[in-house]
């Protein structure tokens, strides 16, 4: 049997909070349905290279792109491929694994739409941009904890980023279907708010809400990297019976979402749902081979 | 001539100076080894050149594949380990990967003979040139002392193809002159005379020499030649020096059975027989012992050189006097042969 | 990667093919030859077409280009597969095939590198070939060149200490640019090597001696050539345990470990060649033999 995976791609800094969302987006989904890619095993220089070459893995030219393109393009046509795999603890390659085709692959990283011939391949893209201050604390907590870094040598790696960021990571959200921001709450109720932005011309989330009778949710536009967006933010504590109803629609299940570990911030499980409920749509609308299926339309 | 200083170097030191000085000439030399660089001397190499140096540990069948590797990607490569370790072990693989192959592989083997001395027989190599003299395509260089030797490797280096070179622990006298361009295939006679040619290798020269002088003060002139290269073996001066002397004594520190000793005696019955006897290790193993007290346990001291030399000629004059005699004898049974025949007149009797 | 790949690379079916056009002269040249070793020819024919077809970057009109990749047949007595895929790959003309093993010709019973343009080392006694590729590898290291090294080993031959000394030596040196391809077809002469002289588990013995292993289908294409392109990717050596069935593609042959070493008769060979039947010789550009060694 061939599958035809739905593609998401996301982006973002290293020590956005990619990982955890993608693995609470694979409980969501079910796990045995979800096949993770992380970009970082593309890395075509291990991290003696790199710092012989003086490079961050930020640079494009760090990653081996054109293999990625391959893998994706093979997976995409149903045939499984040998994947390299980065260890981040030793910063060399590991023994590469089988990825064969699942219903749902997430590919994240620092590239994965980098070029348009990789872009081209997904069904969905987000970009997942974390305020800076919240990176900063995120990135600490792991990179010393798990990669055997220092605090001032991450510190001074993000400072070091920073222009690389610049320059090959956040162009990327121009190309994005969404852009999930996370950032410093200003309701004293969590910490963490989260801003959902969706092109004005695409708005799948205004389309969503409506059919959830979730009208009331205002949201407001702004210009973000060149496109009109409409921003939905995500501060406010919706309640549990809401949320519920906002996943039923797609049977999201309640049991995996309520073991989320951030089960108490709101926001972020508010985006999970909603997040959860579109790739869904677009598994059912490959299935069934025709129209988006909304709940006002069935 | 005799010898030029009384300076003692080991020839395995001598090599290790030239690799050195040969790393600096040429990039694509490559020295590996076999956990002895401190004894076969290529530690001096390893610290100047760390990136074209290969301990491969004690591994000395995968020292050969990676040397033959190296060659054939157009690496100069010099190997080295114990003599025993790097021919009896490992014949295999230098026999397919390295001769077969005939790739540049400079096998350089220290610790040859019985003069490792205490390590013992497990650690003595004394066949070492028997089994790389039967294996085609390989040169096999045996210098005589430590000017030798450094010349020698660079003349290895120069070769192509895979090249043997015997070198030794022992610091040993000095016989020939320093900045001798070496050259393969060519022996070197470093003293004349007319009444014996005694053939010798490594550092039995320096006692062949002695034995030459001893020999001397009893009225035998002897004719001492250095065979540096046991493979291709230079015949044309074994035989010109044969034409005056008439008798040969080979003298190695090696077994008698297939080492300079048999290649002395194949020289001799195919091309101009003579008197000969070989000198070496007699058929049997080592054992402990200081180097000197070895040598002189095996019978290859000077002394003993020309007490052989001695015997040789006694051997021969008697055996002479024998060969006259039947001739003699032989002679006579002719004309008695022609008388019965009826005085046919004999054409070989005048 | 699709943007390096200016040179023309046969697709899948192409390949299954070419194994097929090998395979078909491969016994033809052993009935012919009236000796050599069929079995182990057979078996490793799709590993020897991935390299030669996908993976080497070998040109049959610069033999020894100093770049090129080497490759080592360790498992010397599959030289009949070395010679069938030469001869495909216009490294050797076709007609030298029918004088295998015939004195004077330059196929010999096992691989000559000093007769045959494309053979990198002669081998036949078993366990040297790695030794020799680690030697390559090393060559590469101090060029700096960016060729690389496969070396081609059957199951039997890892039974061999000198293996287990390279692949030791290859991770010590962090060779990334060697890789071992292990054609595990479980025989030897003798029997089941794991009657004889058990090797399992042979991939956890050389991850244990530090290299990357991928275990893969010997005769799927699909997998074998995605395993050979890893190389690019790992930062240890990398062991490729193929399996692989022993007389591939003959069926009174398959998995039969009395043709390891023993040619078919004429009826046999009728019968053998029936299997390959539609399968022609491809003729190939005229072939200049660089004879100059």
């Amino acid at each position: 049997m061939s599958v035809d995976p739905v593609f998401i791609g996301i982006a973002g800094d290293s020590g956005a909070g990619k990982s955890t969302f993608v693995r609470d987006i694979a409980a969501l989904l079910g796990r045995d349905k979800v096949r993770t890619v992380s970009f970082d095993d593309y890395h075509s220089l291990d991290r003696v290279e790199r710092k012989a070459v003086g490079i961050t893995p930020l640079h494009p030219r760090a990653n081996n792109l054109g293999l990625a393109i391959e893998h994706l393009f093979l997976l995409k046509q149903g045939k499984k491929v040998l994947k390299p795999v980065y260890d981040h603890s030793t910063g060399s390659f590991g023994d590469p694994e089988w990825v064969v085709p699942m219903p749902y692959i997430i590919c994240e990283g620092l590239h994965p739409f980098f070029f348009k011939s990789l872009a081209e391949l997904y069904d969905m893209k987000v970009f997942y941009d974390t305020d800076l201050e919240l990176k900063f604390n995120w990135k600490v907590k792991r990179d010393t904890a798990e990669r055997g870094y220092s605090v001032e040598q991450v510190a001074k790696e993000i400072r070091l980023r920073q222009r690389d960021i610049r320059n090959f990571v956040e162009p990327q959200c121009a190309l994005a279907d969404i852009i999930i921001k996370l950032k410093v709450s200003k309701n004293s109720s969590s910490a963490i708010g989260v801003d959902w932005k969706e092109p004005v011309d695409d708005p799948w989330i205004k389309r969503y809400l409506k059919s959830c009778n979730f009208d009331n949710w205002q949201c407001f536009t702004e210009w973000y990297a060149g496109r009109k967006m409409n921003v939905f933010g995500v501060y406010s504590d919706l309640i549990q019976d809401q949320l519920k109803d906002m996943g039923s629609i797609f049977s999201i299940r309640q049991d995996v979402l309520s073991k989320i570990k951030e089960k108490e911030v709101v926001p972020y499980r508010t985006m999970l749902v909603l997040f959860a409920a579109r790739i869904k749509q677009i598994r059912a609308f490959k299935d069934k081979d025709g129209e988006v299926v909304f709940k006002d339309a069935v | 001539m005799t010898i030029i200083s009384d300076r003692e170097i080991a020839t395995r030191e001598a090599y290790g100076r030239a690799l050195v000085e040969l790393g600096r000439q040429n990039n694509n030399v490559v020295v590996l080894d076999a956990d002895l660089a401190k004894s076969t001397q290529t530690i001096k190499f390893a610290k100047e050149f760390p990136d074209r140096f290969f301990d491969v540990g004690i591994a000395e069948a995968n020292m050969i594949g990676v040397s033959a590797g190296l060659a054939a990607c157009g690496m100069v490569v010099f190997c080295s380990s114990f003599a025993i370790f790097a021919t009896q072990r490992v014949l295999n693989q230098i026999f397919q990967s390295i001769a077969y192959t005939n790739l540049n592989v400079k096998i350089a083997a220290s610790h040859a003979g019985i003069t490792v001395g205490e390590d013992g027989a497990t650690h003595q190599s004394i066949d070492d040139i028997s089994i790389i003299r039967s294996v085609p395509n390989m040169t096999i260089i045996v210098p005589a002392d430590a000017h030798e030797a450094y010349e020698a490797t660079f003349a290895a280096a120069n070769f192509e193809g895979p090249v043997y070179l015997r070198l030794s622990r022992m610091a040993t006298p000095v016989v020939t002159p320093p900045g001798k361009p070496f050259e393969i295939g060519k022996a070197v006679t470093l003293r004349e005379g007319k009444d014996i040619t005694i053939a010798a290798c490594g550092i039995m020269v320096y006692e062949a020499l002695g034995a030459a002088e001893k020999l001397s003060g009893l009225g035998v002139e002897a004719e001492v030649i250095n065979f540096n290269t046991i493979k291709p073996f230079d015949r044309e001066t074994l035989v010109e020096s044969l034409i005056k002397t008439r008798a040969a004594l080979s003298v190695e520190e090696h077994s008698i059975i297939g080492g300079l000793g048999s290649a002395v005696a194949e020289c001799i019955c195919e091309e101009f027989p003579v008197a000969m006897s070989r000198m070496g290790i007699r058929d049997q193993f080592g054992q402990s012992g200081k180097p000197a007290d070895l040598l002189k346990q095996y019978q290859l001291t000077a002394e003993d050189i020309a007490k052989e030399a001695l015997r040789l000629l006694e051997t021969r004059r008697k055996a002479n006097e024998i060969y006259e005699i039947s001739a003699s004898t032989k002679s006579d049974f002719g004309a008695l042969e022609s008388e019965v025949d009826g005085g046919i007149p004999d054409e070989n009797s005048n | 990667m699709p943007f390096s790949r200016i040179v023309y690379k046969p697709e899948y079916d192409e390949l299954e093919k070419k194994a097929l056009i090998i395979r078909k002269n491969i016994v033809k040249m052993i009935a012919k030859a009236q000796s050599g070793h069929p079995g182990g020819s057979l078996s490793c024919v799709d590993i020897l077409t991935s390299l030669y077809f996908r993976i080497l970057r070998i040109s049959p009109k610069h033999p020894k280009d100093p770049e090129r990749d080497r490759f080592i047949l360790s498992k010397g007595h599959a030289a009949p597969a070395l010679y069938a895929t030469l001869a495909e790959t216009g490294f050797i003309p076709y007609e030298w095939l029918d004088d295998l093993r015939k004195i004077g010709s330059p196929l010999q019973g096992h691989p000559d590198m000093k007769k045959v343009p494309g053979v990198e080392m002669s081998t036949g006694s078993l366990g040297q070939g790695l030794s020799v590729g680690v030697g390559m590898a090393l060559s590469a290291k101090i060029l700096e060149s960016g060729y690389r090294v496969f070396v081609l080993l059957g199951d039997g031959e890892c039974q061999e200490g000198q293996v287990w000394e390279a692949a030791m030596s290859a991770s010590h040196y962090k060779l990334t640019n060697i890789v071992a391809i292990i054609d595990r077809n479980g025989l030897q002469i003798d029997g089941c090597t794991e009657d004889i002289m058990g090797i399992s588990p042979l991939g956890a013995k050389w991850k244990a001696f530090g290299w990357t292993v991928i275990e893969v289908d010997g005769h799927d294409f699909l997998e074998l050539i995605p395993a050979l392109e890893a190389i690019s990717y790992t930062s240890k050596p990398t062991a490729i345990i193929a399996n692989t069935v022993k007389g591939k593609g003959v069926c009174f042959m398959e998995n039969n470990v009395d043709w390891h070493g023993k040619a078919p008769k004429p009826d046999q060979l009728e019968e053998a060649l029936k299997g390959f039947e539609g399968v022609e010789f491809m003729e190939s550009d005229e072939v200049e033999v660089d004879s100059s060694n």
